[in-house]
């Protein structure tokens, strides 16, 4: 089983990016691998109660939500989320520390940077 | 193309193109591909995202009748209204599941 690490680094209403690397990280656990998915920088936005379709983009918290319900891991860097402030997340990832993350990515056959 | 050695098993390499062809990213994964296949390596390339619009590029396509193995997303395609001429498989994220499962390295550009 091959263990893939998804990094969701961007803002989630600048580009289709982060919606697609949610549906790709969901497609990747259709054979047998092991998933996980990061939020880093940025990328932590993807966790607030949005509405992409107010901006014209797909929405993505039905990824989000499959995600979970399938137990994919999700982790977000806690500096991140402090950097930014943000209070009341729709969705409630792991935290770890931004060093933790780094070592974490290490053990991950391949880290997919979105 | 170099020939493949007798008797060893076939390394293979796995292309995650997500990338628009106006990104260096193409010109990368281009060459990666064309020395992968040179060396005799078994080549899968999966175009997604921005990545799809490859599909349109005449070189990029050349891979294919090179040996190089070319799958588009085709959801990636349809929500951009983009028409598939090229001679590549219409595919999902299973087949990219698939890749990563079997194959020995793949790299993403995205």
């Amino acid at each position: 089983m091959k263990s893939i690490a998804v990094v969701v680094r961007g803002s989630p209403l600048n580009s289709a990016k982060t919606g697609e690397a949610l549906r790709m990280s969901l497609g990747l656990t259709l054979q047998e691998n092991r998933v996980r998915v990061f939020f880093v920088g940025e990328g932590v936005y993807c966790l607030l109660p949005l509405s992409p379709k107010m901006v014209g983009m797909r929405e993505f918290s039905e990824f989000l939500q499959a995600l979970i319900d399938l137990e994919v891991p999700l982790i977000a860097e806690a500096e991140a989320i402090d950097e930014a402030g943000l209070k009341q997340l729709a969705f409630h990832p792991q935290l770890l520390s931004r060093d933790e993350i780094g070592r974490l990515l290490t053990e991950h056959w391949l880290v997919i940077g979105c | 193309m170099a020939a493949k050695v007798e008797g060893k098993k076939q390394k293979s390499l796995g292309i995650l193109l997500a990338s628009s062809p106006n990104h260096e990213d193409r010109f990368t994964a281009l060459k990666l591909a064309q020395t992968a296949l040179d060396l005799g390596m078994e080549v899968k390339i999966f175009l997604f995202d921005e990545g799809v619009y490859n599909c349109l590029d005449n070189e990029f396509i050349s891979l294919n009748q090179a040996g190089a193995d070319i799958t588009i997303c085709e959801q990636s395609a349809k929500d951009r209204n983009l028409d598939i001429q090229a001679p590549v498989k219409r595919g999902s994220l299973y087949d990219l599941a698939g890749i990563a499962k079997q194959i020995d390295r793949l790299v993403s550009f995205t």
